[in-house]
């Protein structure tokens, strides 16, 4: 008696485009960004530049990792509340190619930033001389590179299916990215420790933490969904996929986003704790140098952007199903992980002798937010270049009719 | 206990959507005190049936904190004034190391209490059920299944055998069992 349950699919919308706001708004961050990078180098403060360039770096291949790696989970999970905002991250995972070789350019600052780097340096030291078959400029570009190129690899073949399943539907490409997205996940384990060590853990070459990839993975999960969240939360607003995304997937989302924050403070504590607890200098030193030299106002608002804030906001049912709540804590969270890469970044960096002083990071957020102005852009040529919805994904039905 | 009515009506629908529409049907017909006896969850139910958000997150939220509370003083006390012990030249009050127990504790007191709390809560403040083992339903298997309690303010068998069958459930049936449940 019942058939005409069963209702029709929604009107499919035009293809995503992102707002011309947007785009000009991109556009302008790009330019400041560039242009305060140029000025940097022009004024010889070639350290400075190179770490702004290394925060902005990382932090937009974290947002790009993050999709490849997020779209892994979906697939393995059977997440069918995420078919409709599927197109969000394999959009990100466009910028895997440029903000790849972006990252590699890296390699060329190791002077300025990597102590490891200088042959000196390695030779009057044992320790450094030790890891040496590691961290080495060749290894680093050898090993960063590969790690770099099988992201860019699976991101592409994973959009690839799913796009090869709008054409021809059926449940093929789905278990194809079922497999591919469990090698991968095992693969990227490993890579994005490798990735983490040589960008970031190796900048203070003595210090060592075995938390450090777990934290780095953290940081990009609770970015990453925050960023999904960001744009799924304005197209909500903004209707433009009505019938496709509602508060019910944005509850979902929310409900990752919220568990990120609980995730970073479980795993930065577990980092803290141990090396206080063990008590080597070792290892201290790093939480040393951030409460000295004027970091430990900016090393200690870091839980409060991280975790406090988010978590008390997030707390509530209503805050992650309602995009103009969940947008701002989002849009909050993407500017933490800025804060914290500062906090990561900056006080490892030595000017000649000294250590470097705790400064307002003006220089660093205006590059940061040239590459995110340049990740907006590509990830927008990539989301308008397909159809804004996986119509012939199987489980798109039972994602229309998700219930959070 | 859970309340058993001892009378009341039974109808069955064959699909959830089915389940919904009637549920959102009785809601607005001004019935109380009416369930829906299902084989699974139906996503959507708790809103067809016009039931308010419950008040359990408000425990859980009071009984973190007061994991919270509990578990920071147990540790002062003990560590800081009753028994202070040097562990490693580590301070008497060392925070970093009562958090674990903070954590647990308050994860303890948050999930145990709340899991009390909605099993007592559930069985007082629950919709008078149909008498348990007296009537077979179906609703372990494949039927979604109406009950209205006759202990609905509005109740009249008449009226309400009508409407249920107006709904379009399979099998209406009135129950009364007289003194025969625990009601």
């Amino acid at each position: 008696m019942t058939r005409e349950h069963y209702r029709a699919l929604p009107a499919v919308p035009d293809r995503l485009a992102l707002p011309r706001r947007v785009q000009v708004l991109s556009l302008a961050t790009v330019v400041v960004g560039t242009a305060t990078l140029a000025w940097a180098f022009s004024r010889g403060e070639a350290q400075l530049a190179w770490s702004a360039y290394l925060i902005g770096a990382f932090f937009t291949l974290g947002l790009g990792a993050f999709a490849v790696a997020w779209l892994s989970m979906l697939y393995l999970t059977g997440a069918d509340w995420s078919v409709t905002m599927r197109r969000i991250p394999e959009a990100m995972t466009a910028w895997l190619v440029p903000g790849g070789l972006l990252t590699m350019a890296v390699a060329l600052s190791a002077h300025s930033l990597y102590h490891w780097s200088h042959a000196e340096a390695v030779a009057s030291d044992p320790l450094l001389l030790h890891k040496s078959p590691f961290l080495n400029v060749t290894t680093f570009t050898v090993l960063l590179g590969a790690s770099l190129l099988l992201w860019a690899v699976f991101g592409t073949r994973l959009v690839s299916a799913s796009l090869r399943q709008d054409r021809e539907g059926g449940y093929a490409a789905t278990r194809a990215n079922r497999t591919l997205s469990a090698i991968f996940l095992v693969l990227f384990a490993v890579t994005l420790s490798i990735v983490s060590f040589y960008l970031l853990l190796s900048l203070e070459a003595h210090w060592f933490s075995t938390m450090f990839a777990v934290l780095v993975f953290t940081d990009i999960v609770q970015t990453g969904t925050a960023f999904v969240a960001v744009v799924a939360g304005l197209m909500v607003m903004s209707g433009t996929l009505r019938g496709f995304l509602n508060e019910h997937h944005l509850h979902s989302l929310g409900k990752m986003v919220f568990a990120s924050t609980g995730f970073w403070a479980y795993i930065y504590f577990c980092q803290y704790m141990l090396i206080w607890y063990a008590n080597i200098p070792e290892e201290t030193a790093y939480f040393l140098r951030r409460s000295g030299n004027g970091w430990l106002a900016y090393f200690a608002i870091l839980p409060a952007l991280k975790f406090v804030v988010p978590f008390l906001f997030l707390l509530p049912r209503d805050a992650k199903r309602n995009p103009r709540k969940l947008v701002p804590v989002a849009v909050l969270l993407v500017f933490a992980q800025f804060w914290e890469l500062y906090v990561m970044v900056g006080p490892a960096l030595t000017h000649g002798a000294e250590a470097a002083h705790g400064h307002l990071p003006v220089v660093e957020l205006l590059v940061t937010l040239g590459f995110l102005g340049l990740f907006t852009l590509v990830f927008g040529q990539a989301l308008s270049h397909r159809d804004p919805v996986p119509l012939k994904d199987p489980a798109l039905l039972a994602c229309l009719e998700y219930h959070s | 206990m859970v309340p058993n009515s001892t009378k009341g009506i039974l109808g069955h629908f064959y699909e959830p959507a089915d389940a919904l529409a009637a549920a959102a049907k009785v809601r607005d017909a001004g019935w109380k005190h009416f369930d829906f006896l299902t084989p699974f969850p139906v996503h959507g139910m708790e809103e067809a049936m016009g039931q308010k958000r419950s008040w359990l997150p408000w425990v859980t939220a009071v009984l973190a904190l007061c994991g919270i509370v509990f578990a920071q003083a147990l540790q002062n006390y003990v560590m800081v004034f009753d028994w202070p012990m040097n562990f490693g030249g580590k301070p008497f009050a060392a925070w970093p190391a009562f958090i674990p127990i903070t954590f647990e504790a308050m994860v303890f007191w948050a999930a145990l209490g709340s899991a009390v709390v909605a099993i007592v809560a559930g069985r007082m403040d629950s919709v008078p059920q149909p008498p348990p083992m007296a009537v077979k339903t179906g609703a372990t298997f494949d039927r979604f299944v109406l009950w209205i309690s006759a202990t609905d303010p509005k109740w009249d068998a008449a009226e309400a055998e009508r409407f249920v069958r107006s709904l379009g459930a399979d099998g209406v049936r009135l129950v009364d069992v007289g003194g025969r449940t625990n009601a």
